[in-house]
């Protein structure tokens, strides 16, 4: 059993917890504005608001309903575009989309509608490059966004700027309809099932629920999201630890991580999507094993350890294959931590593909560096993409220590790594361009700001 | 002036055809499809499927009634292959059951035996095979061999163009209901319901009258739904006539992805001659047109290109030939610009690589060359107006292209591996269906007794707006406020024998059908009003939901005047047809005038490349639109926006890609083939839209021009763009001249010759 409340309606539903939340909006008389339109996650048709009861009142954020198990949304506010309004008026974003043409077809838009209202019910901060930033998982085919930018800019520049009552506001403006403000309290009185779990154990489910939502769909997964114990984001005696259930956008909005990389925020908008990384976890990038995940790539490069059920193994060591683990069956990872950069150290993160946002690299790779006066004192390079495995380039970084920064350098550096890498050609490049690829972003990480 | 179908859209009330709401006892149907190439078929089991539960029944090739063909210009595709498979995704059965999830496990249980046959997917090797749709097409004019002797430069190259995803948002869908005494009805989302119903008739060995098919709107479509919208159509036909019982089918993405075919792509050859001055005297050109398994549409795609084999230029001796190759892919099909885009890309490709060899500037050699009021296109229409030298003048002047080449300059030179790049891009693409018969559209319009109007046509709805534009037309017309106007399904039982939603020839045909069929019901109320009013009825005209007579406004509302009508027993309905008048073409001869008008204009690319990285970002494109009168600015800005984004596409990140050996395409889920995205749309789109030609009363739409497809053509101009900044980093490369210009082919462009 799961209880949650759809819009302005206690639900109580009889069904697995795997159960895509999609199917069962799609099943039901009246709310078939939410489109399916791939599931898996990369057009955000499907997206719906979810608000889930926190420390400061319900917060909001934009997913894919279609990637969604529904018995993550137990005892949370599951917001469709029918919820928006409760009669025949118009939202500020419905209004200025019909104003400025910025729906055509129409199929996308109840998911660009909901992606904007997530983004104004939970982002922290309220601006036009937010907005617009919301928008990052949502395909049009019809209006090259270019309507949709104006729709946006308009309704933002008319917003009042952050005010501290947010929901109030929203309410006031007619961005949410009044009930909104009954929905912390109606939350806190559903009824509590925490159906046991019999199933699969699912992080945020945003890979998993691409190839196996049907299987999944009878299942009673087992939700780490659960276990308060995996999310945390701790700096203490030089190592910053990080639970495995911090999601991306937990990650991305996390101050202590924003002093040590002030890029990282910039970084983590090219990894999926906003409704993806409002799921998607530290723990399931890295056991996903992807030869192309992005945070590992990251994290090899600042030389992380993972830890499962109290063993602490070095990253570059818990890949042995593709998509194989130093991991025993059962086993659950629980934490990756990191020494903290010695000061001078700069972490460089390229990840290069067919389109910058909500793609997957071609190759990917990150550089943490120590330079001082033209010397190299610390060079570690991990690289994606160029092997079946997220790859610690470690001769590279050898050869690079104590190596001036010079032409010769980064040349040789590119010899020593093409020794080390194995891509293959697939859908994402010919191993051409991969070994190329690869030797573009070692002298962009080298250089980029000093030979140039 | 809106998009009104948008008040629904933004609401979520709008209703696709996935959101209808079943009848009790709909089957849900599931097809299982070839995943050989090319193969004879050995067996096929289906009793693991059949003993799934709430399987009701499957349906395969010997089940069909009629005649298993839904071939439309050439006879060539079964609905549901039998003893041969001729691409990875042709259908073969249909597995119907109680529910979707039920149809799909048993589907995933059939088996099917097959031999593997030689496959081809190159349109060349195709060619060498002799395994051509058609007879090859010839368009010629002048005397090329003699005047190549005259040139002074004679340049050879090769070009590839991609293919293209439609990627509609809306998948493939239909839900079939049967009705009493074998009739149906089929709710499909397609562009072309009468071909929907044709075929349906076919397989099933029914009269059409029988079949009737309805359309509410389209989640996009840009051809996609053109043809192939049928197969699966007709599928939820078939289950339903076997079984009595509603059949409805929703392609998956990834099924849709796999299944249906897409932009042809073209691999192409070309000669051509310049004079000492850059003018073009031969163009030379040979299309391998990469047609697919089956006809489609195929052979009208490459008419096309022929039709726009010179782009926007001017050139007195030409001979362009197109063969159609049969390869084993999913059939390939109509669109956005059908076969123009192409033909355009190989073009200014060829200009290009002139402008390189002989070392005046591309530009130079566009302008000099631009069609101009009086020249002849290789088929024998005259150009009448000088719209595309002008838009070309008007864009030097709107995307101050000195100054941008004097700063772009600037920018190269002090930037190491940031490389900007421009381009202009004229276009010019011919209106009408350039098969002359499919110019024909009917509307039928009722007057109900309240006064509000309803309007049926051909017109499919896909979000291009076509049903705002008729809406506006009526209300016109009969001068009332648009919402006392509305736009009903398109249906086949209300309006017989459409042409599809195509050619961009919708709202202009289907428009003027509707507006003839409005001025005939404003006749007779206004003879009903000089009755009334004791007056001559050509004094009497209607404004602002009132009969006038002369400047003065009478009593008579619009809705009194129709009661009156009514009870007078005047018909409050009619029904019309238009067809494009003064379009004829001799096949024989390759010559007539096959478009109502053209439509032109010119859009100048601004881009910065990272030559080190091989990534790129559009910064601006500024485009000067001729679209006669407009009618409705937000739509048209709309058009051109969207079809700029979607021509972009094609020439940068969208690409299709097959496995070399077992010949499956790579791209086959929304992850691994990318269309723009906000992030990639321009920082700058402006587009200024400007008056010029004036056409005839009954050509296009009240003045105004078509919109859907010529503006796809502006974004050619990003690839020329990116390949001019990459040029300014490495001289010598060309890309090849093959879109797309993925990331990949450019760090390999730019990497040639100094890779180890």
């Amino acid at each position: 059993m799961i209880s949650f409340i759809c819009n302005n309606k206690e639900i109580t539903e009889d069904c697995a917890g795997g159960l895509p939340v999609l199917d069962w909006i799609r099943s039901q008389t009246g709310l078939k504005g939410t489109k399916e339109g791939c599931r898996e996650g990369d057009c955000g048709a499907c997206t719906v608001v979810v608000g889930k009861p926190g420390v400061t009142g319900v917060e909001y954020s934009a997913v894919c309903s279609c990637l969604l198990p529904i018995g993550e949304i137990e005892g949370c506010h599951l917001v469709t575009i029918e919820g928006l309004t409760t009669g025949d008026e118009l939202t500020p974003f419905q209004r200025s989309f019909y104003d400025e043409a910025a729906s055509q077809c129409g199929f996308c838009t109840p998911g660009m509608i909901m992606s904007l209202t997530g983004c104004l019910l939970g982002s922290s901060e309220l601006s036009a490059s937010a907005a617009m930033e919301s928008l990052d998982g949502n395909i049009c085919r019809c209006t090259g966004y270019i309507a949709v930018k104006r729709a946006v800019d308009r309704v933002m520049e008319e917003l009042p700027s952050n005010r501290e009552d947010r929901l109030e506001m929203l309410i006031e403006e007619g961005h949410v309809p009044a009930y909104f403000n009954t929905i912390s309290e109606r939350l806190s009185k559903l009824p509590v099932h925490k159906d046991p779990p019999d199933g699969t154990v699912i992080a945020g489910g945003t890979d998993i629920y691409v190839h196996s939502s049907d299987k999944l769909s009878d299942e009673q997964p087992g939700f780490l999201s659960r276990r308060d114990d995996l999310n945390f984001i701790h700096r203490d005696a030089g190592v910053v630890r990080i639970g495995a259930s911090i999601t991306f956008t937990q990650l991305r909005e996390s101050q202590a991580i924003e002093n040590i990389f002030p890029d990282m925020k910039d970084f983590l908008s090219r990894v999926s999507s906003t409704q993806i990384r409002s799921r998607a976890t530290v723990g399931g990038n890295i056991v996903n094993a992807s030869p192309i995940a992005d945070l590992a790539i990251v994290f090899l490069a600042l030389n992380a350890s993972v830890t499962t059920d109290g063993r602490s193994i070095p990253l570059c060591e818990f890949y042995l294959g593709y998509k194989k683990l130093n991991m025993k069956r059962g086993e659950i990872l629980t934490e990756v931590s990191f020494p903290i950069p010695e000061s001078g150290s700069v972490l460089s993160s390229l990840k290069v593909c067919k389109r910058e946002y909500l793609d997957i690299a071609s190759v990917n790779s990150s550089m943490l560096l120590k330079v001082e006066n033209g010397v190299i004192h610390q060079a570690r390079i991990s690289a994606g993409g160029v092997s079946p495995i997220p790859l610690l380039l470690a001769k590279t970084g050898e050869y690079l220590h104590g190596r001036t920064v010079s032409e010769k350098t980064v040349k040789d550096a590119c010899t020593v790594a093409a020794t080390e890498i194995s891509p293959i050609s697939d859908v994402r490049g010919s191993k051409e361009y991969k070994k190329e690829l690869l030797k573009a972003q070692i002298r962009a990480h080298l250089t980029r700001g000093t030979l140039e | 002036m809106k998009h009104f179908d948008a008040i629904l859209h933004v609401k979520g009330k709008s209703i696709f055809t996935a959101d209808m709401r079943e009848p009790v006892g709909t089957l849900h149907a599931a097809v299982f499809t070839s995943s050989c190439s090319h193969g004879k078929v050995l067996s096929l089991d289906l009793s693991r499927a059949e003993a799934h539960a709430g399987v009701i029944q499957i349906i395969t090739a010997e089940d069909i009634p009629g005649e298993n063909q839904i071939g439309n210009i050439v006879m060539d595709e079964p609905l549901l292959a039998g003893n041969t498979v001729h691409f990875i995704g042709e259908p073969v059965a249909i597995v119907l059951a109680e529910t979707r999830r039920q149809a799909y496990k048993a589907m995933n249980a059939i088996s099917m035996e097959v031999e593997e046959l030689k496959t081809v997917i190159d349109p060349r090797e195709a060619a060498k095979l002799g395994d051509l749709i058609v007879p090859p097409r010839t368009f010629s004019c002048g005397d090329t061999e003699t005047a190549l002797k005259k040139c002074t430069h004679v340049i050879k190259g090769t070009a590839e163009t991609g293919g293209q995803e439609h990627l509609y948002l809306e998948t493939q869908s239909a839900l079939c209901i049967p009705l009493e005494g074998n009739a149906l009805h089929i709710t499909s989302s397609t562009q072309g319901p009468s071909f929907v119903q044709k075929i349906t008739a076919r397989v099933l060995g029914l009269p059409v009258h029988l079949v009737q098919v309805d359309v509410v709107r389209l989640g996009g479509a840009f051809g996609g739904k053109e043809d192939q919208a049928t197969p699966w159509a007709v599928m939820t036909a078939l289950g339903a006539h076997l079984t009595g019982r509603p059949v409805k089918l929703i392609l998956k993405r990834h099924e849709d992805l796999v299944n249906t075919g897409k932009r042809h792509p073209y691999s192409s050859d070309f000669t051509i001659g310049l004079d000492e001055n850059g003018k073009i005297l031969v163009w030379e050109v040979n299309y391998y047109q990469n047609s697919g398994a089956a006809s489609d549409l195929s052979t009208a795609i490459l008419e096309r290109s022929l039709f726009h084999c010179t782009g926007s230029y001017f050139i007195p001796n030409v001979r362009a030939a197109g063969y159609c190759c049969r390869t084993n892919l999913a059939p390939n099909t109509a669109f956005r610009g059908f076969g123009g885009p192409q033909a355009m890309f190989i073009m200014e490709a060829a200009i290009y690589k002139a402008a390189v060899e002989t070392g005046i500037p591309v530009n130079k050699i566009q302008k000099k060359n631009l069609m101009k009021p009086g020249d002849c296109f290789p088929y024998g229409m005259e150009y009448p107006c000088d719209e595309i030298r002008s838009s070309w003048n008007l864009a030097e002047e709107f995307a101050h292209v000195a100054e941008t080449r004097r700063s772009v300059y600037k920018f190269n030179s002090e930037n190491r591996y940031l490389k900007k790049g421009i381009s202009m891009m004229p276009v010019c693409f011919g209106i009408s269906f350039t098969t002359t018969f499919l110019n024909q559209a009917s509307a039928l319009v009722h007057v109900y007794t309240d006064g509000s109007v309803g309007i049926s046509t051909g017109a499919v709805e896909m979000g291009q707006g076509v049903n705002s534009r008729i809406r506006q037309v009526a209300a016109d017309v009969f001068s009332i406020p648009v919402e006392q106007t509305r736009v009903e399904s398109t249906n086949t039982s209300r309006t017989a024998n459409t042409s599809p939603t195509a050619a961009s020839s919708g709202a202009d045909m289907n428009g003027n059908a509707a507006q003839i069929a409005c001025k005939e019901i404003r006749g007779r109320l206004l003879e009903v009003a000089s009755v009334i009013l004791d007056c001559e009825v050509k004094n009497l005209h209607l404004m602002n939901s009132k009969v006038w007579n002369k400047e003065k406004s009478t009593d008579i509302s619009w809705n009194q005047l129709v009661m009156k009508a009514y009870m007078s027993r005047t018909d409050l309905s009619s029904h019309a047809h238009y067809a494009t008048p003064g379009i004829h073409f001799n096949k024989a001869t390759e010559k007539g005038r096959p478009f109502a008008y053209h439509v032109s204009g010119t859009a100048v690319t601004e881009v910065t490349v990272d030559c080190l990285l091989g990534t790129y970002k559009i910064n601006s494109v500024n485009i000067i639109h001729h679209g006669g009168s407009q009618l409705n600015p937000l739509l048209d800005r709309g058009q051109v926006e969207g079809a700029l984004l979607q021509g972009i596409g094609w020439v940068t990140m969208e690409e299709l890609k097959w496995d070399s050996r077992s010949k499956r395409l790579l791209a086959d889920t929304l992850a691994t083939y990318k269309v723009p995205d906000i992030g990639f749309t321009p920082d700058e789109v402006n587009i200024l839209f400007a008056e010029g030609e004036v056409l005839e009363d009954g050509v296009g739409l009240k003045g105004s021009k078509a919109i859907g497809e010529p503006p796809f053509m502006y974004g050619i101009g990003a690839w020329f763009a990116i390949l001019d900044a990459m040029r300014t980093f490495n001289p010598n490369t060309s890309a090849n001249y093959t879109a797309p210009m993925t990331p990949e082919r450019v760090l390999m462009a730019l990497t040639e010759g100094k890779r180890s």
